[in-house]
């Protein structure tokens, strides 16, 4: 038998109880493994001495009536409810903002589907690429959620885990890449970990919808070309595991001291989220694409750059673009050992993320960071 | 290796309702969920002795233990069967980031850490004694974020299967996280 590894012997010194009657046996007739049990034990010794902390007295009851105190004081949520996104979905402006990045996606989901020329087209992204986008626009740009109607036929289901492995547990994702190595020091709080189902979807395109909203808007719809009517759009995504850092904010409460808190803390914002899904996968039917590219470049408040940009693609199959606000950087960055990212961001620590695409798994970064960490975090992961 | 130090003063639930009663109908807040309650007299002593570990602060851990547990009265059901990993995970977690976060308050209060614990040593002892904390706690804050995790959770108490739910890990990996981490921090201490 090979000798007892190191990790056994240690476990030894602290849970003799626990040492199987093989490793026992080993260790009684082994002069090798009991002179390494030895050293082990006294440099375990040793570490113990230097860990030592003042002995102070702890008393939960007195604890507890605190507990309640800050709970009472502290803003009204009920136990297990109000997620940050949840909170994040009820802040002012994110409807239209959110309408606007449908609206993007829908395109870019359009354009990469368009060099496929069968009746049954479908694409899975293998990398990203930035196109640049007013903010400004956003609200101008036509609500392409309104030309047709949404069918959710899976809705992804959200469960909270309390570790890695039990998250990715029923996923197919196999493993989750966690950070290793320090964290940026304005990552605050703890981990929290949640798997999500896979979300189905679909969008069948109607004229007529398409007409009365954009009527409703004081314009007119540019005549739609044939097939185009009656288009639908699958679209599959998931499932995935979701890691955040810093949300929600609770530690104002605590300290009684609320400015002294990161600003993300203080909004509920996540200061660090890393998503782990398996790659979405788009399918079309009806009109050809690049009709249905060409058409939504037509309408009424869609800008000629933005346009011009989805279109200058290169490998429009596997590529999906991803809306970048003017003004924010971006550029491909090598995540060392996950292939090529794209990293969208600025300095400022603002707000960065790297997104990148593996093996069929879809794995993003984001936070508020700047470049250099959100790099770093990306490159950590393992 | 060392037992917890931490005196454990865990107060019946009818004793705490006692000190509510005593209190000025004003400070006389409403209990919590009773499995919230029990989780929390369960768990606070072993929820502070490991932020404790990590910052060697007792005002300090205490404050993280009541985040933690505020963070977990918020999110997650009191009876959920991963509460007991959870907290201890988010102790050490949420005390690295404040350790970390804390490179001014080094030396000061662990001075008077130090000079708490033992009023009757010698000058010399006391500086001595803070100047090793400082250099552990500094070491502590550049281990790899695991390492200090193992040894926050093993150095407070918890059992090899405890720690390695914390971790996520399985319990045959602990002894090598642990005596990996042991080596990390004998070495960092020493640079």
């Amino acid at each position: 038998m090979s000798h007892l590894n190191d990790g056994i012997l240690r476990r030894m010194q602290d849970e003799p109880a626990t040492t199987t009657a093989v490793d026992a046996q080993h260790f009684e007739s082994c002069g090798e493994c009991r002179h390494r049990f030895d050293a082990i034990s006294a440099e375990a010794a040793g570490v113990s001495n230097l860990l030592a902390v003042p002995e102070h007295r702890v008393e939960p009851g007195v604890a507890l009536l605190r507990m309640r105190r800050l709970v009472a004081d502290g803003p009204a949520s009920a136990p297990g409810a109000g997620s940050w996104f949840s909170r994040l979905r009820e802040r002012r402006g994110f409807r239209p903002v959110a309408a606007g990045l449908v609206t993007l996606g829908l395109m870019g989901a359009l354009v990469a589907t368009g060099v496929a020329e069968g009746a049954i087209q479908s694409f899975q992204p293998k990398q990203f690429v930035a196109v640049s986008v007013n903010p400004e626009s956003l609200n101008s740009l036509p609500d392409l959620s309104q030309f047709g109607s949404y069918k959710l036929t899976q809705q992804p289901r959200f469960s909270s885990a309390a570790t890695p492995d039990a998250a990715v547990a029923g996923t197919g994702l196999g493993h989750v890449l966690v950070p290793s190595g320090p964290l940026p020091a304005t990552v605050t709080g703890v981990p929290q970990y949640a798997s999500f189902t896979q979300l189905q979807g679909s969008f069948t395109i109607s004229a007529d919808k398409a007409r009365q909203y954009v009527e409703s808007k004081g314009k007119s719809l540019p005549a739609m070309p044939a097939g185009v009517d009656g288009t639908t759009i699958s679209v599959t995504a998931g499932p995935g595991v979701l890691t955040i850092y810093g949300a929600p904010s609770l530690g104002g409460a605590a300290s009684g001291d609320t400015a002294r808190k990161p600003i993300t803390e203080r909004l509920a914002i996540p200061s660090l989220a890393i998503v782990q899904m398996t790659s979405p996968k788009v399918v079309t039917d009806g009109a050809s694409v690049q009709v249905l590219e060409s058409y939504i470049a037509s309408l009424p408040g869609v800008p000629a750059d933005l346009a011009a940009q989805i279109q200058a693609i290169g490998d429009p199959t596997t590529t999906l673009p991803v809306p970048v606000p003017t003004g924010q950087g971006s550029h491909k960055v090598d995540v060392m050992g996950h292939g090529d990212g794209l990293f969208v961001g600025d300095s400022t620590g603002l707000g960065a993320g790297v997104i990148w695409q593996k093996d069929g798994v879809l794995y993003a970064v984001v936070g508020t960071l700047n470049e250099a960490e959100v790099v770093s975090v990306a490159r950590s992961l393992h | 290796m060392q037992a917890e130090s931490a005196t454990l003063s865990v107060m019946p639930a009818s004793q705490v309702q006692a000190q509510a009663g005593d209190l000025p109908a004003e400070r006389r807040e409403s209990r919590l969920p009773e499995p919230f309650e029990q989780l929390f007299l369960a768990e606070y002593t072993r929820v502070v002795a490991i932020a404790n570990r990590v910052l060697a602060n007792r005002q300090e851990a205490e404050e993280v233990a009541q985040e933690v547990f505020l963070d977990f009265h918020r999110s997650h059901p009191a009876d959920a069967d991963y509460a007991a990993p959870w907290l201890h995970r988010a102790a050490w977690h949420r005390a690295l980031n404040v350790l970390r976060g804390n490179r001014r308050r080094m030396t000061r209060e662990e001075s008077v850490a130090v000079a708490e614990s033992d009023s009757t040593a010698d000058p010399e002892g006391l500086v001595q004694q803070a100047d090793q904390q400082r250099r552990v706690r500094e070491a502590m804050r550049r281990l790899p974020r695991r390492s200090a995790a193992v040894l926050a959770l093993r150095y407070s108490g918890l059992s090899y299967a405890e720690v390695a739910g914390a971790l996520g890990v399985s319990v045959g990996q602990v002894g090598t996280l642990l005596r990996r981490a042991e080596l990390k921090l004998r070495s960092e201490v020493q640079k």
